[in-house]
């Protein structure tokens, strides 16, 4: 049933494309933010992993490279709230749940598929440098009573992001839209992270030509 | 079928003494006015060609009959194609029928409107038979009336034809000689043009409208004296984009230019279907841009929303 309804979404998703998809040579700025849901190891005492949710958000700008495809660099962020490992042996402190708040800035660049006019469906694949802050730890006992407060840990991330989306075009300019965006961080030497996020995005569209330049060629050049 | 054939008269009165020396001259002018009639009209078979007081009849076969309307104040005048065996009237009490060699010559003695009377005409091939009927006004009835042989119509018209032939060559090798010649002319100005001045310039001129319809101005040419702009147009929408015009504004002001767009349109300067691109020049002749300041391309589809401009453009 799962797979069925899987490829009716893909089919849907696809069939919205217009006859044309060009976009080349717009600039668009995308503003963006929604729920999240994060799935992060536990900083210190064990390697358990919790899952909560969150929210992310970014700012987007992209360049229709082609018709079809469009370059981008994002400028974003993501935050959750009390990310909780229970059972955790804190040693001196004895045993009792960690509690940490998750903040995370993050850079990437990429590349989205646009494949429509009016109603564009879009695929994105980005890359970048995530920092990650998990701040407010501290570790309780089972009556919820503050045992210790722990510090902050933070970790530089390779990000990957992955996502789809639906995006409808209101006038030449104006264009909001909604995704899916899988997300997978490398944490360089810390605890790997992973999100789904579902941002909607209102964005702006217009033609700069900052990479047109107005040449002129004699006859006799 | 025949049917009464009325007539403007005009000319003077035929004097009978002159009509011998006079049918010569209007056996010429028979022939003059056939291949007049052919040349104005085209038309080869005609059976009757009404002609003022003139009549002419085209005789098929070994003859036929013929109505004509004639009057006491002048004479009616028959010419037949080969001189006249016999001649005579049904009643030459009342009409005065006259014979001179390939001419019959008929003039009602009485002005009774109505009155009628057969002619009968043989030639050495022919056999004709009018009914005379005298007019109730004098402009109705004819003075002239010509009997030619069909197959001298035929001959008339393959005569025509051979003339003809040797004029239409010419004129088709004239028409042709005259394309190239434009052909030539054009090439040698363009030629000109290019040594006089010639710039290409990247304009890079875009702009879009709501109803997903992008107008690219990519490049401009300054040949000479004249410039062309160069746009397309694509249509990203669902449904054909009708380009209504297609102008050029300097300063806000309109720049008299020409333009041509393919794919073309009926009733429309062209049309762009769903999903394809369509391309225009618009030809700016000399004298018209101010040097210096930017234009503007707008493209209309006739309906307001359709207003697609993009400005700025630097044209060299």
């Amino acid at each position: 049933m799962v797979r069925a309804w899987t490829w009716i979404l893909v089919l849907g998703w696809l069939g919205v494309a217009g006859v044309a998809r060009a976009d080349s040579e717009e600039v668009t700025l995308h503003v963006e933010a929604g729920p999240a849901m994060v799935r992060g190891e536990a900083p210190v005492f064990s390697s358990d992993v919790t899952t909560r949710p969150g929210g992310a958000g970014s700012v987007r700008l992209t360049y229709g490279l082609t018709d079809l495809f469009a370059a981008e660099v994002s400028l974003g962020g993501a935050a959750a709230e009390a990310l909780e490992y229970s059972m955790q042996d804190g040693g001196d402190l004895g045993v009792g749940t960690s509690h940490f708040d998750l903040r995370a800035l993050r850079v990437t660049a990429g590349m989205t598929a646009r494949f429509g006019a009016r109603w564009i469906p879009t695929a994105t694949v980005a890359a970048g440098y995530q920092h990650r802050l998990l701040t407010g730890g501290m570790l309780i006992d089972d009556e919820r009573v503050l045992v210790d407060y722990l510090p902050t840990e933070s970790s530089s991330d390779l990000l990957v992001m992955a996502g789809v989306g639906l995006e409808y075009r209101i006038d030449r300019h104006f264009i909001v839209g909604l995704s899916a965006q899988l997300v997978h961080a490398f944490a360089l030497g810390g605890k790997a992270f992973d999100g789904v996020e579902i941002p909607l995005r209102v964005s702006y569209s217009w033609y700069p030509g900052w990479f047109k330049k107005q040449t002129r060629e004699r006859l006799d050049d | 079928m025949t049917r009464w054939v009325s007539a403007k008269r005009s000319g003077p009165f035929l004097c009978r003494r002159k009509c011998a020396e006079r049918s010569s001259a209007l056996r010429r002018r028979r022939w003059i006015g056939a291949l007049a009639l052919l040349l104005a009209c085209g038309v080869a078979s005609a059976q009757r060609k009404q002609a003022g007081a003139s009549q002419e009849f085209f005789v098929e076969g070994s003859g036929g009959g013929y109505d004509v309307l004639v009057s006491p104040t002048f004479v009616t005048v028959f010419y037949l194609p080969e001189p006249v065996t016999r001649a005579f009237g049904s009643n030459q009490k009342d009409f005065r029928i006259d014979v001179l060699r390939d001419t019959v010559v008929v003039r009602p003695v009485k002005n009774e409107p109505g009155l009628t009377a057969n002619l009968g005409i043989q030639t050495k091939k022919l056999k004709i038979n009018v009914v005379l009927k005298v007019a109730s006004e004098s402009e109705e009835a004819l003075s002239q009336v010509i009997f030619t042989r069909s197959e001298a119509k035929a001959e008339i018209d393959k005569k025509v034809a051979e003339a003809l032939e040797p004029l239409r060559a010419e004129l088709v090798a004239r028409e042709k000689n005259l394309d190239e010649l434009i052909r030539a002319r054009a090439q040698d100005e363009i030629a000109a043009a290019m040594l006089r001045d010639y710039e290409l310039a990247t304009v890079a001129g875009i702009a879009r409208n709501d109803d997903n319809i992008v107008l690219r101005v990519p490049r401009a040419v300054r040949m000479g004296e004249d410039r062309y702009v160069y746009f397309t147009l694509q249509n990203r929408s669902g449904a054909a984009f009708v380009v209504h015009s297609a102008s050029l504004l300097q300063d806000g002001k309109p720049i008299q230019a020409r333009v041509a767009f393919n794919p073309r349109a009926d009733g429309a300067l062209g049309k762009v279907e769903p999903g394809q691109r369509g391309a225009g020049v618009l030809v700016v002749p000399a004298g018209q841009l101010r040097p210096g300041h930017t234009v503007e391309v707008v493209i209309t589809d006739g309906k307001k929303n359709g207003l697609l401009s993009a400005a700025g453009l630097r044209i060299p």
